[in-house]
């Protein structure tokens, strides 16, 4: 028996797999598209204000 | 708190009442057509909801359920490995870096939000005071 890394071991968290992984999907998906959202919102908005400026201005 | 999904534990429960909260923050927020009246109301429902985050930090210790009581911030030290107790330091710092790095970007977008809608309100406010002219003879003629 080698005493080097065992994915399966390690991927089977204890037993706890079912709870571990679940977690960081939920996680990576709520973050990621918070950020998402964020970043297009502000992007949205940016491009609104530079047309209303230019339509004041104009 | 480990081989449960949901246990009607004196911390999980605290924590759904928060969520519970925010989620009635945000709509109270929005519930108004002035933007100004709804950030007022919903500043007023999270000072009364602040209440529950020291009723969340004490709930391990008021009532004694699945969740163990606290174990990082103790008088006498955590009693958490260390093998467990850097890597969950090192995510909480993560995650506040991540909250605090949304929250610039989400206040810059309700800033240019607040510049747009004052905008707006100066266009109407000239097309309004601009006098329109209805020549009378073009109507007669």
């Amino acid at each position: 028996m080698s005493a080097g890394f065992d994915f399966g071991r390690w991927a089977a968290m204890g037993g706890y797999a079912g709870f571990v992984w679940p977690a960081y999907a939920v996680a990576l998906l709520v973050l990621s598209g918070l950020a998402l959202q964020s970043i297009l919102l502000y992007r949205s908005r940016q491009r609104e204000l530079a047309k209303l400026q230019a339509e004041t201005r104009a | 708190m480990w081989g449960a999904w949901w246990a009607w534990d004196a911390r999980l429960t605290s924590v759904l009442v928060l969520f519970f909260l925010y989620l009635g923050y945000i709509a109270l927020a929005n519930a108004f057509d002035d933007p100004a009246r709804g950030t007022k109301a919903s500043s007023i429902l999270a000072l009364v909801g602040f209440v529950n985050i020291p009723i969340i930090k004490f709930s391990v210790d008021w009532w004694n359920t699945l969740h163990q009581p606290a174990s990082v911030f103790r008088m006498g030290g955590p009693t958490i490995a260390n093998s467990i107790l850097t890597p969950l330091l090192v995510m909480g710092l993560a995650f506040m870096l991540l909250f605090a790095a949304l929250w610039i970007v989400r206040i810059r977008a309700a800033l240019i939000g607040h510049k747009i809608r004052a905008l707006r309100h100066l266009a109407t406010e000239r097309a309004v005071s601009q006098p329109v002219y209805t020549p009378v003879r073009s109507l007669s003629a």
